[in-house]
């Protein structure tokens, strides 16, 4: 995928995170007598972002997001594959080690903080389990780059709105000036006014701190707007990845295309968007083992669910498609 | 020119809190034509909800409620006993829920589910009633529906639960439909299935549609009027058209450039957020509830009543700005 580097004047950027071929399986029994049936959570993941970049995933509930992300931040080991951040190999590092190179910042921020402990000592928290000094200064310092007033060192999670206790979230991310941030669904859970404040803030964050980001979504617009890359996902693997601008005015990927035209745009006059009627619903286990999107795809022949789909390679963008001629037709 | 299918005036309803008497709707109104929809959009505590929770009668019980005008189908109940008010509840108006898992029993099967509004109030046989939620459940779109009747709701999808809540509010033959936030829980494939299969029945059977939303997506994809509730009143409504074209309100403006919409804003920009937060309602609030967190407020904003300017092209804006009527026919 990547071009012969002599063909360049200057060697790509080295990924700052480097998720290799990370597969997760469940054994799931379905009913209390049934036969445990294995689950491909993720199936194979490989995701690379650049230094000072940010990569979009998207993909409806169930398709991996998640439990690729708590694979990515170390919270969950994978089957097999491995997560490199700045060289490093994560899971071969100790936990004290691995907490300055990728934290998470979660949807429900209210579910995120103690709400007995003090937000001045949430934000410190990190500091203090990994031995840092200075750790009250250090936590005001945070809060006041995150736009949480210091006066609210000492107000519990409860006091504070919604996007307040967001702010206090992302604050502790940072306190301890790690390379990669995830962001799982950052906004999902707050109203628009204030959603715009803390993309805002994740914006200017970057930007100043070189921050590298995995943003996880549902909402495509929001994704595209933080985003300079965006990979999609279906039941556990990627099905295409490009730039942020190519992948919503030029989806190629059947899924990408499904997904990015049931996005409903706030500009009234536009017809609801058509759906295929009788699809069956995405589930996992009837997901055959080659192209798990064949069964809802209209452009889907009997052999493609036989063999994984291949990699058709462009200029800035890859997707998995058995019939891409057929789609773009 | 017959009554409106529905029409409310001068609601307040007020719960009594530790702290003192939270004044959550203020003088809210609304006016529904049969089979037309209203989105009724808004953040957070405005007071959507509990609009929809007044007019199906679930409101808490401590609540007090006060109404200038409660009508439907042009029988005003403001003032008469809850009880005439309680006997239109699941025959003359049915509400569906964000959460599909909350509002279904995991105890009881579907078919019994389903058919316990219709033996109540139609006093149907058991087959009879069966042969109904058959055909309903066929309409909404669950294949195989004879055989489901039998089933538990664990048995169903996500979007599939949602389209039995569907089923089951429109089986008795409503004439007004209250939806609340009824596909901010599934995946944006399905919710557009889900909008259709609503759109659809709402031709069929002549439906009034109150729709209530956060997703101003939602509300240009099947509004036909919207109005925007802030701090329990609401603040500004219109034809869908007008009010995205020209939003006449400072909050609605606000709303409306808070989101990011592909094609619209530019990626990686900062978004313009709303600064401040909703007032607290405790002790109630005077003059408009927006004025701490508008650029444009003046002396003329604290005190009550506000003026309320209509427009010819239908609906008003309470807002003291002198220039509006340039701003939308």
């Amino acid at each position: 995928m990547t071009a012969p580097q002599t063909a360049q004047m200057t060697a790509p950027r080295q990924p700052m995170i480097h998720l290799r071929d990370l597969r997760k399986t469940y054994s799931v029994r379905q009913g209390m007598f049934g036969k445990p049936k294995e689950l491909h959570a993720v199936d194979g993941l490989s995701l690379e972002v650049p230094e000072g970049t940010t990569l979009g995933l998207v993909g409806e509930s169930g398709c991996g997001k998640s439990t690729a992300m708590s694979m990515a931040v170390g919270l969950l080991r994978p089957d097999s594959g491995s997560v490199s951040i700045g060289g490093h190999d994560l899971y071969a590092l100790p936990v004290a080690e691995r907490v300055r190179l990728i934290q998470p910042v979660f949807q429900n921020p209210r579910a995120a903080l103690n709400p007995v402990r003090r937000i001045g000592d949430l934000v410190g928290q990190p500091l203090r389990l990994h031995g840092g000094r200075d750790i009250a200064r250090k936590a005001r310092e945070m809060m006041d780059r995150v736009g949480l007033p210091t006066r609210l060192f000492d107000a519990y999670p409860g006091e504070l709105s919604g996007g307040q206790r967001q702010r206090a979230a992302i604050a502790r991310a940072l306190i301890l000036e790690p390379k990669v941030l995830v962001c799982d669904e950052p906004t999902s859970a707050l109203d628009v006014s204030v959603q715009a404040q803390v993309l805002n803030l994740l914006l200017e964050l970057k930007r100043d701190m070189q921050l590298t980001m995995i943003f996880v979504s549902h909402n495509l617009a929001v994704v595209e707007h933080v985003s300079d890359r965006v990979a999609v996902m279906y039941l556990g693997r990627k099905v295409e990845e490009a730039p942020a601008p190519a992948l919503f005015k030029t989806p190629r990927h059947p899924y990408s295309r499904m997904l990015v035209g049931a996005t409903l745009v706030p500009e009234p006059g536009h017809p609801l968007p058509a759906q295929p009627k009788g699809q069956p619903p995405a589930d996992p286990f009837l997901a055959p083992m080659g192209c798990r999107f064949a069964p809802r795809c209209a452009f889907a022949q009997p052999s493609c669910a036989e063999r994984p789909a291949p990699a058709i390679t462009e200029p800035a963008r890859s997707f998995w498609c058995h019939r891409p001629e057929a789609v773009t037709a | 020119m017959t009554a409106p299918l529905l029409d409310i005036d001068d609601l307040h309803v007020t719960i009594p809190t530790d702290r003192g008497d939270l004044h959550a709707l203020r003088g809210a109104g609304l006016r529904l034509e049969s089979g037309k929809t209203l989105c009724l959009v808004g953040e957070s505590g405005c007071g959507k909800s509990l609009t929809a929770m007044s007019l199906m009668g679930l409101l808490p019980r401590k609540a007090r409620q006060s109404a200038g005008r409660f009508a439907l189908m042009g029988t005003d109940y403001a003032g008469k006993a809850p009880k005439a008010w309680a006997n239109l509840r699941g025959r003359d108006m049915a509400m569906i829920f964000q959460d599909p898992n909350q509002s279904l029993n995991p105890t009881m099967t579907v078919g019994v589910q389903m058919t316990e509004a219709l033996r109540h109030f139609e006093k149907l046989s058991k087959a009879q009633a069966e042969d109904r939620a058959i055909a309903m459940l066929d309409r909404v779109g669950i294949a195989d529906p004879r055989s489901r009747l039998g089933q538990y709701p664990h048995q169903f999808s996500g979007g599939q639960r949602q389209r039995l809540m569907i089923a089951s509010a429109l089986i008795g033959r409503p004439k007004l439909l209250i939806a609340d936030e009824p596909t901010t829980a599934l995946d944006v494939t399905i919710q557009a299935q889900i909008l259709q299969v609503i759109a659809e029945l709402q031709d069929e059977l002549g439906l009034g549609l109150l729709l209530i939303t956060h997703d101003l997506g939602v509300a240009a994809a099947i509004a036909d009027d919207v109005a925007v509730m802030y701090a329990g009143r609401v603040i500004e409504t219109g034809p869908v058209a007008q009010l995205f074209a020209v939003p006449a309100h400072p909050y609605t403006q606000g709303l409306m450039v808070a989101i990011p919409v592909p094609g619209r804003t530019r990626p990686g920009t900062p978004l313009p957020a709303i600064s401040g937060r909703v007032p607290g309602l405790i002790g109630g609030v005077t003059g408009c509830a927006f004025r701490d967190r508008c650029a444009l407020a003046g002396d003329g904003c604290a005190s009550d009543p506000l003026p309320r300017h209509a427009f010819a092209s239908g609906g008003f804006v309470e807002c003291t700005r002198p220039s509006l009527s340039e701003t939308r026919p």
